[in-house]
């Protein structure tokens, strides 16, 4: 799911290099944790939060389907 | 974006394996076209096509980014609606270099969040977001008795 967000991240980002995933055990979930350059904070937000929101809607459905729980924090 | 469109697909689907993803160049834009197992179809298109569009949302914005255009299609070569392929929504988009990528997505009313799976209990999907804790009046109001 790591590579999952990696992917989402890096294809709309304009500095691919600069993004970093990581992930942190909590109770029953797994919390993602997104950091993009600083330029690129809107990009992976989106209006409204739009694009974060696309990105977490993928990412629960690929933690549901592992039997697992997701959360997708950026920043 | 091929690859962006079969790993968020794989990613998701019970048979990773029956992902396939061709791409077809239209005029102006790309056409993806996303076939799964019938079993996964359900799973790439979501409750009221949410999936599909998140996806869609993504590519978007990917595109967007190589100065281009691309739809995602789902099945065989039918968007998931049953309607014909779409048409170009942004005939008037212009190519070149945007930084404003998010300023680019048409304002389509955000659908309401439906808990489509059984989630659990709500989470704190923004904690980042800290609120500022209200400010708690000053508790300096006791009057001094008059001698």
């Amino acid at each position: 799911m790591k590579e999952l967000i990696e992917y989402m991240a890096r294809a709309i980002v304009d500095y691919p290099d600069q993004v970093v995933v990581t992930e942190e055990m909590e109770d029953d979930r797994i919390v993602f944790h997104l950091k993009v350059a600083d330029s690129d904070m809107g990009k992976v937000i989106g209006k409204q939060g739009r694009i974060a929101n696309a990105m977490r809607t993928l990412l629960k459905v690929a933690a549901i389907r592992r039997g697992s729980r997701a959360v997708l924090e950026i920043g | 974006m091929k690859d962006l469109v079969a790993h968020m697909a794989q990613a998701i689907v019970d048979y990773p394996d029956q992902v396939v993803v061709t791409e077809e160049m239209a005029e102006d834009h790309i056409v993806y076209h996303l076939t799964v197992a019938d079993s996964d179809m359900g799973k790439v298109i979501g409750k009221q096509g949410r999936i599909a569009n998140a996806m869609r949302t993504l590519l978007k914005v990917a595109a967007i980014r190589k100065g281009t255009r691309a739809i995602l299609e789902i099945g065989e070569g039918v968007s998931p609606r049953g309607l014909p392929p779409r048409a170009p929504t942004r005939p008037e988009f212009d190519a070149g270099p945007r930084r404003d990528v998010e300023a680019d997505l048409e304002p389509e009313p955000e659908p309401e969040l439906e808990p489509e799976f059984d989630a659990g209990p709500r989470r704190d999907v923004e904690p980042e977001l800290e609120a500022e804790p209200e400010a708690e009046p000053e508790p300096d109001l006791e009057l001094e008795p008059e001698p």
